[in-house]
């Protein structure tokens, strides 16, 4: 029988492997049930300042903007830029998600995130706001899609 | 929500979280037994029980292809063997591009291990050659024992 060969470069495909997504949630799944929902919070912090240095850096320049662009090359890099809706302000910057594209894409796959998913949107924003001295909160997240709301703003004290 | 394209410096920040919350790599180790063991063999027993060697080329040329790996992985038929010569892994690659954070010292490690027994109690063995990880290279056989091991060489690819 002829061998078969695969022989491609980096340029041949897009870098898009959304099984990540469920390797991830797979992460927190067991951090969750081994070190609990601190746990949880203590590494997402820990990758969260670790990773977002650049962005951290742009903000000082650029201000809420920076965090807007950011969040918003997430959604174009998932090819779902229709769901990401923001507002900005001079002190906040308000982003509404009609569906999470990670959350699209495990449940297409059979696959119903942890518990802990929900902490990649709020743990994670809530570093990014700590990071950069800011307030954030979330207004709302549905389970079911990922679908939610949330905000960083400017706190006054 | 963490983009899959932010998935890689998740799952290094990962290890390194679990290393230093006790156990060291040891714990790291047996996060990847635990992941290789649920998720990962949930995708890739059926198609290596149902198609052996053919389901692992299976498997293995949609991940490649999706993660965007510059990688020549050839499927030698007659002598059950594919044989991968990995010339630059996105994944290593882009935690060597993010010079602000530093790697797992074992990042590579996982790629091993992951897999491992799931390809074992199905029959299929592997070595790998990870002397070029430092530049994201790495090589690596998959065989079955029956016809001896892999062939003396197989690192020429």
């Amino acid at each position: 029988m002829e061998n078969l060969v695969m022989d491609i470069k980096a340029e041949d495909n897009e870098y898009l492997h959304k099984d990540f997504h469920i390797s991830g949630d797979n992460g927190l799944l067991y951090v969750g049930q081994k070190y609990g929902d601190n746990g949880v919070r203590e590494y997402l912090y820990q990758f969260t300042k670790a990773f977002y240095v650049p962005m951290f850096e742009v903000y000082k320049k650029e201000g809420l903007k920076a965090l807007m662009d950011h969040q918003q090359k997430l959604y174009e890099a998932e090819k779902m830029p229709e769901v990401f809706h923001a507002e900005l302000t001079d002190d906040s910057l308000t982003i509404t998600i009609d569906k999470c594209p990670g959350v699209t894409f495990m449940k297409s796959r059979g696959y119903t995130p942890s518990k802990w998913y929900i902490e990649l949107t709020r743990t994670v924003g809530m570093a990014i706001a700590d990071e950069l001295d800011l307030g954030f909160s979330m207004e709302y997240y549905n389970e079911e899609d990922g679908a939610c709301k949330y905000k960083y703003f400017k706190r006054a004290f | 929500m963490v983009s899959c394209t932010e998935f890689i410096p998740m799952y290094s920040e990962l290890f390194k979280y679990i290393d230093k919350k006790g156990g060291g790599h040891d714990a790291v180790m047996r996060y990847w037994l635990w992941l290789g063991d649920t998720y990962l063999r949930h995708n890739l027993e059926p198609l290596v029980r149902e198609k052996g060697m053919d389901g692992a080329w299976e498997y293995w040329t949609r991940s490649l292809s999706e993660e965007a790996c510059d990688i020549k992985y050839v499927y030698d038929r007659d002598h059950e063997e594919i044989l991968s010569h990995m010339r630059h892994c996105p994944s290593k690659g882009h935690l060597l591009e993010y010079t602000w954070m530093e790697p797992y010292y074992d990042y590579c490690g996982h790629c091993a291990v992951l897999y491992k027994k799931t390809l074992e109690d199905n029959g299929i063995y592997g070595e790998n050659d990870y002397s070029g990880v430092d530049h994201a290279e790495c090589k690596g056989v998959m065989y079955k024992k029956e016809n001896g091991g892999p062939r003396p060489g197989w690192d020429n690819i």
